[in-house]
């Protein structure tokens, strides 16, 4: 199974989902405190208004059992009352507490007067007002309260007590006042209804109130106190008051109207609510902002580096700098030196693939790379650059004969020359071997390239030094311009080929592509391949041309020459194939077989007595082939024709370019009896100086100055003095492009050597020139 | 609860407005020799148990509207001397109470001293005076 990368979830929602969670958790915290809260709130006021219920009972009751005691004063201050229960008179006693009663019912706003006993020292009843008090009388009513009073010892009887007490389901206040300040005559007990009194607790507290007796009855209700359906909405606190017994006389309940207070607290809980929702986004904010700082932005910069490598290699090597947290930190680091180490490794491959080791110049495939890219922009850009495909001449020769790391070094100078002229944004290449590349953006015309073409051409006047040789290695530039020669790059590559090969063969330096070089071109490309063949196919042939002893008018040796019957073109000239074979290394196996061929027949020849002597060229490639002496040697024996029978053409140019790196070669050549000719004499610029230091044996007049010799003095000058100096040298003379008998009778005359030519006969098969040749003398 | 607080500071004013009024203190012993010191109760025995007993109040005549114990007699201390006391009092040996408002007051302990110079034999110092009656809840009366 393949892994795929997962649809995960981005970091940055992973992260905003357990803020958010986080959130939610805080706002329900909030309302979970903000209820609690109210309801603590809540019971903490009704424990409130229940302590006030306490306290302000207290005062209330206090002040009922003052306002008790007071009455009970009123009633005792006529001595006639004290009198009157000292003396025990019932009659007068009940009399005045009647009395008392009315008036103190009547007027007292302060105390509701329920009832009035008076007892003797002893407790007993005395005497009572005539009100009925519901429960019976004395002895029913405050029956712990006056229990408690009669078990008191000494002084103790003098005080005043009271206190709240059932009866009958209604709630009394009882105070037992002595009847006596020091000397104890009896007591006065004083009922009140404490309902009344205690109601003042709402009106100070401006709340509704409510009592309650023991058994449910309502003693007192405010008009306001409010209905059963509306007490969701206040608090109802209760307190209960107690006799001394610990039973519960009554309650009193205050309702309070939380409405303000329920209005407030909801206040205080949407404040607080908005306040840890603020906080919880702030949070959430700043955890997010310090997370992208510290962690997203840090990652996004990774993972883009990272996309940024994916599309493309050149920005392996480049660091990134983030900050953030360590791990971040480390990470970045790590990735930065991972990209610095694969950037190197790709450099290392990058240069292993694309460069040539050699120059250190982009290779074929690098410039392909470049081509293409060039392609594109000029696409875009409406633009055109040029092809140059440049090949150095005689470059073979130079590894041939000078070795490999000359050829080498060769190389190196010349790419850095070359790469010296060229511009920036050039590309410059070596395709391989002796051949170099170059892509020029062309800002205007064609003609822009001209100007460095001609400087790259220059560069290579100079000669290279190496190892102490001075070296003349020319170039030849093809070009070919984008799109006009060609929209692919396969077409360009090709045409700025064909530009090159056509340069070379006209020896022009450079030239421009045209198409109607490609039909020429194409024959030359393949031509190679074709002589290569022939070679094998024997479809090249050597023909003789006679040369003739001027003295005696007899044949007196023969120039072996090179002729190629092309199935398809026809006669090849050697002035095509040559310089082909030349560049190619084809030259050498060329030059063997014209000598094993042409000795063949001169060995047939000489066999049957016709001596004659045999004259070959030889290319300049041959000069730096050590192992040609060798060979000539060989071939020599083989067809067991004697050295001082062959003669080897060399042209003058080559003698004055090439002769001292062949010098040894020539010595050794002249060493073996073999003749040295100097071709083509008269083109060149031959110092006689020094061609007196080489081992020649023959100069052969130019056939241009012989052609013209009759009708040009000057050829004829030089012709004679060609002559002359050779004869004066000790050199044979041999004038060639004889075509008449009166050029023949001139050269007779000057004492010319030996003469060829057409007047004499024109290159001919083997078979003509052995009819020709004068038959074996019987 | 502001009542409470109210009372407080009430109680405080009024401590502090006592002291601020006071006679220059003189200050009240634990004991005068030759006299019987005792307490409310004690008073409230000796009443009940002698019935000749005098009462002094030995305060000025405003102190006394507070409220006053049940048959005392006002008589200042400014004002006593062996001649008024012998106006209230029938004999030498007659057992007599000088009380005035307590601790604090020093008008007993001068009352008292004169009725030993006078020559009072029967003498009792009701130390606490009206403080202590009032505080301990024993009824009293008022003009």
């Amino acid at each position: 199974m393949q892994l795929i990368p997962t649809q995960g979830m981005p970091l940055r929602r992973s992260l905003w989902l357990p803020i958010l969670a986080m959130g939610v958790v805080a706002i329900a915290l909030v309302l979970v405190t903000a209820h609690i809260y109210r309801d603590l709130t809540i019971e903490n006021r009704r424990q409130a208004i229940q302590q006030v219920i306490q306290i302000k009972s207290g005062e209330l009751l206090l002040k009922l059992a003052d306002d008790s005691r007071s009455l009970a004063s009123e009633i005792q201050r006529k001595p006639d009352f004290r009198n009157a229960v000292d003396q025990a008179d019932q009659a007068v006693v009940a009399g005045h507490l009647e009395e008392q009663f009315h008036r103190y019912f009547n007027t007292a706003g302060v105390i509701r007067l329920r009832k009035l006993y008076v007892l003797d020292r002893n407790y007993h009843l005395l005497a009572e007002s005539s009100q009925q008090l519901g429960g019976g009388g004395l002895g029913k009513v405050c029956v712990a309260m006056l229990d408690q009073a009669r078990h008191r010892s000494g002084a103790h009887h003098l005080k005043t007590i009271s206190g709240l007490c059932a009866a009958n389901g209604t709630a009394l206040f009882a105070t037992l006042a002595p009847i006596g300040s020091l000397q104890l005559h009896g007591f006065i007990m004083v009922i009140t209804e404490p309902s009344q009194n205690l109601a003042a607790i709402g009106r100070e507290l401006g709340m509704p109130v409510k009592i309650v007796s023991s058994n449910g009855g309502v003693l007192f209700q405010s008009p306001n106190w409010p209905a059963a359906r509306d007490q969701t909405e206040v608090i109802i606190a209760e307190y209960p008051l107690k006799a001394d017994t610990g039973e519960t006389v009554l309650t009193v309940a205050l309702a309070n109207d939380i409405h303000v207070l329920e209005r407030e607290l909801l206040r205080a809980r949407n404040g607080v609510l908005t306040a840890a929702g603020i906080a919880t986004a702030l949070v959430a904010l700043l955890t997010l902002f310090g997370l992208q700082r510290s962690l997203l932005n840090p990652l996004h910069r990774l993972l883009q580096k990272m996309q940024g490598l994916e599309r493309d290699r050149k920005h392996l090597g480049e660091q990134v700098a983030v900050t953030g947290n360590r791990e971040i930190r480390s990470l970045a680091q790590a990735f930065n030196q991972m990209t610095t180490e694969l950037g190197s490794l790709y450099g290392k491959l990058e240069e292993m693939a694309f460069r040539d080791s050699l120059t250190g110049l982009p290779n074929r495939s690098l410039l392909n790379e470049h081509m293409g890219q060039m392609i594109n922009q000029c696409n875009r850009e409406n633009a055109r650059f040029a092809l140059l495909i440049m090949d150095l001449d005689r470059f073979k020769q130079i590894n041939d004969s000078l070795g490999h790391p000359v050829g080498d070094s060769v190389l190196q100078q010349v790419a850095a020359r070359l790469n010296e002229i060229l511009r920036q944004g050039d590309v410059f290449s070596r395709l391989g071997g002796d051949e170099f590349a170059a892509l020029l953006p062309i800002a205007n015309g064609i003609d822009d390239t001209l100007p460095l073409v001609k400087r790259l051409l220059s560069a290579m006047g100079k000669p290279i030094v190496v190892e102490q040789n001075a070296l003349h290695v020319g170039i030849s530039i093809g070009i070919a311009i984008y799109p006009d020669d060609g929209a692919q790059r396969e077409d360009l590559m090709r045409h700025a080929d064909v530009a090159m090969y056509h340069a070379k063969h006209n020896q022009r330096g450079f030239s421009f592509y045209d198409h109607t070089l490609d039909k020429n071109s194409l024959a030359l490309l393949t031509l190679e391949a074709e002589l290569l063949q022939a070679l094998t196919e024997e479809t090249l042939q050597v023909y003789f041309q006679p040369k003739i002893a001027v003295a005696t008018g007899e044949i007196c040796g023969a120039e072996a020459l090179l002729r190629w019957h092309h199935p398809q073109r026809g006669w090849v000239g050697p002035d095509e194939f040559i310089p082909i074979a030349e560049d190619t290394g084809l030259i050498a196996p060329l030059t063997y077989w014209v000598l094993d061929r042409s000795l063949e027949h001169c060995g047939d020849w000489l066999r049957e007595g016709r001596l004659i002597n045999l004259a070959v060229n030889l290319s300049a490639r041959c000069l730096h082939d050590e192992a040609l002496p060798l060979e000539v040697r060989k071939l020599l024996d083989k067809h067991a024709v004697p050295p001082e029978q062959l003669t080897l053409e060399i042209t003058e140019n080559v003698i004055m370019h090439d002769a001292k790196r062949a010098h040894s070669i020539l010595v050794q050549l002249d060493a073996m009896g073999i003749s040295i000719s100097v071709d083509d004499f008269g083109t060149g610029h031959s110092s006689l100086a020094y061609l007196k230091r080489l081992p020649v044996d023959e100069i052969k007049i130019d056939k241009s100055f012989v052609l013209e010799v009759m009708n040009n003095p000057s050829d004829a000058t030089i012709v004679r003095a060609t002559v002359e100096l050779g004869h004066n040298l000790g050199l044979r003379v041999v004038a060639e492009g004889v075509e008449t008998e009166e050029i023949f009778n001139y050269l007779k005359q000057l004492n010319c050597d030996v003469s060829q030519g057409y007047f004499h006969g024109r290159p001919m098969t083997p078979e003509q020139f052995s009819e020709i040749l004068r038959p074996v003398q019987a | 609860m502001t009542h409470v607080m109210k009372c407080v500071l009430l109680i405080f004013l009024s401590v502090f407005n006592a002291g601020a009024f006071a006679e220059p203190i003189v200050p009240v012993p634990e004991q005068i020799p030759g006299a019987k010191r005792v307490d409310a109760e004690t008073v409230i025995e000796v009443a009940g148990r002698l019935k000749n007993l005098v009462i002094v109040d030995s305060r000025i005549p405003d102190d006394r509207k507070i409220g006053y114990i049940e048959h005392s007699i006002s008589l200042p201390d400014a004002k006593t001397n062996c001649k008024s006391l012998a106006k209230i009092i029938p004999g030498k040996s007659t057992p007599v109470l000088f009380y005035c408002n307590g601790v604090k007051c020093g008008r007993s302990v001068v009352a008292t001293k004169i009725a030993l110079q006078c020559g009072y034999k029967n003498i009792y110092w009701f130390r606490g005076g009206f403080e202590e009656w009032k505080s301990k809840e024993y009824p009293f009366l008022h003009e």
